[in-house]
Order: C-alpha cells, then sequence, then structure tokens
C-alpha cells in the first residue's frame, strides 16, 4: 500500500475493506487458557473419580487441589506467550480478560476459606468450590459466549448454571451428594462450557 | 462542501485509522500485515498521524523484543467520524 491519493469512493471502499479484514479477530481472543483449565478440571474429575470409586478413601479429594497447582503455573506460561504473539487487542479482549481475571480471583480466595473450614473439621465446605464451578464459572462461560456471539458458549454456560442451581438444592435438601453422579455431571459441564465451544470456535475460524 | 481532511485522505493513513477505529490497539507488525506497506513508509506515516495528534504509538519491550504499538486518540476518532460523514456527503449516501 502506497501513499496515494484517493477519490471517495475508493476512501469508502477502503474503509470497509480494512474493517472487514481486522473484523474476524474481534470474534476470537485466545482460547487456548480456558481450554487449559477446562481440560485439567475434566481429567482431575475423572481421576478423582476413579480413585474414590476403587477406594472409597475420601483423602483422594485433595487431588482437587491439582487443579490451581498445576493450572496457574500453566496460565501464567500461556498468557506469556499470548502476550509475545498477540499483535491487536480489541474491546472484547479487554472485556473477556477482565472476565476471567474476576472468576479467577474469586477461586484464589475461595480455595483458602475451604482449607480453614476444613482444617475446624468441616471437610463439607468444599462443596463451596462444586457450586463456585458451577454456578459462576457457568455464567462466565455464558458471557463469554454473548461477548463472542458464540452460542455453544451460552448453551455451555447455562447447562451448567442450571446444574449447579440442582446440586445446591440437592445438597440443601439433605440429600448426599454421590460422586456416581455428581463427578460426571462436573466433567460434562466443563466439556460443555469449554470443549465443544473451543472446537466450534476453531472450525468458524479456520473456515 | 467541505473538505476531506488531507491527512486522512491517503491511502496508507487511511487504512490505520480504519484499522485503529475497529480495535482498541494494534502493533506495527499487525498494521504492516493489514496495509501490506513497507516498514520505512508505515513508520513515516504513523509518525505523520502521531504528529497530528490522531494516533499514540508507544514503544515498549515484551520479553526481549521492542513492540511499538498505536490507538487511536479522541481527536483521531473526531476526525475519522468527520472525514467519514465529508465522504457520505461527496458520495450523495
Amino acid at each position: 500500500m502506497e501513499d496515494q491519493k484517493l477519490s471517495a469512493q475508493e476512501s469508502m471502499a477502503l474503509i470497509t475493506a480494512m474493517i472487514e479484514n481486522s473484523k474476524h479477530r474481534v470474534a476470537g481472543p485466545n482460547l487456548r487458557i480456558s481450554v487449559v483449565w477446562a481440560l485439567l478440571s475434566i481429567v482431575t474429575a475423572i481421576v478423582v473419580f476413579i480413585a474414590l470409586l476403587t477406594t472409597g478413601n475420601p483423602a483422594f479429594n485433595w487431588l482437587w487441589l491439582a487443579i490451581p497447582l498445576i493450572g496457574l503455573p500453566a496460565n501464567l506460561l500461556l498468557s506469556r506467550k499470548c502476550q509475545t504473539e498477540a499483535k491487536v487487542r480489541t474491546f472484547i479482549d479487554r472485556v473477556h480478560d477482565g472476565l476471567w481475571r474476576t472468576v479467577g480471583l474469586v477461586a484464589i480466595v475461595l480455595v483458602p476459606i475451604c482449607l480453614v473450614f476444613n482444617l475446624y473439621g468441616y471437610p463439607q465446605a468444599w462443596r463451596a468450590m462444586f457450586f463456585y464451578a458451577f454456578v459462576v464459572v457457568g455464567l462466565a462461560a455464558a458471557v463469554q459466549g454473548i461477548l463472542l456471539q458464540e452460542r455453544s458458549y451460552v448453551f455451555g454456560g447455562i447447562f451448567s448454571v442450571i446444574a449447579g442451581f440442582v446440586v445446591i438444592a440437592v445438597s440443601l435438601c439433605g440429600i448426599p451428594l454421590l460422586v456416581v453422579w455428581v463427578l460426571p455431571l462436573y466433567a460434562v459441564c466443563f466439556l460443555l462450557m469449554f470443549i465443544v465451544p473451543a472446537v466450534i470456535v476453531g472450525k468458524k475460524l479456520q473456515r | 462542501m467541505k473538505e476531506l481532511d488531507p491527512l486522512l485522505h491517503s491511502q496508507l493513513r487511511l487504512a490505520v485509522m480504519a484499522i485503529l477505529m475497529n480495535v482498541e490497539e494494534a502493533d506495527f507488525v499487525y498494521l504492516k500485515e493489514k496495509t501490506d506497506a513497507t516498514a520505512g513508509n508505515l513508520s513515516v506515516q504513523l509518525d505523520k498521524l502521531s504528529v497530528a495528534g490522531y494516533i499514540t504509538v508507544e514503544k515498549g519491550f515484551v520479553g526481549k523484543k521492542t513492540r511499538t504499538t498505536c490507538r487511536v486518540t479522541e481527536a483521531g476518532k473526531a476526525a475519522f467520524g468527520e472525514y467519514v460523514e465529508t465522504l457520505k456527503e461527496y458520495l450523495g449516501l
């Protein structure tokens, strides 16, 4: 492109072309970080599920801590990599980052709170993390879907929020939260909230 | 009929402004890719837009690499808006 003068028609065509040219980036902030967190959550849920079903030892619940212990360094690494790759930043990128930073901050504060409850003999406080994962993360996934105009995120998010309310209702009614259905439900929610939509978005961007 | 802003009425500068109006910030490499301009020419045009107060150009580092980030200013947004309105008048839209 040179520094040449344009006619009015050429100017209008150029503006339209440049907006179109930079538009597809607006629809897709980096989704790798959310996929890594989702995969980590699903794999941990499966490992805990198998361990609890085969041994019945509740100590295996400590494996949940693998999510923040592996996820946080992985997140830092990936976001550093994204920073070196990113060439453009849009309003959607800013809102997307702010949304997930807020969700992450809530989790960082919730884990020590649950740990303190656990130390004082109330391990059932960890259920709050389940509610967080279903409801708060689900709501954020739905908002992400609205931002990206991607219905699969909205669907996955709504599914997770509803599943979360069912889990809360069951818990409040005093019905035991059985590993046999809660953990598979947890894994399915993360699959629907992040993995399936990321695959759909990836295919759309390829096209 | 109003005159078209001569600073924006140039292919490369207008392309840069159109991109920056669509995003919050973009770096030099991105602008170079999207406009298909040479580094030297783009650099000169960015400087002109910056001197006019239409964009801000921030030079920084990401790791060991330098990165030049451009953002459109409020004055730039107003000038671009006015330019498009004048264009519409010219085209009878």
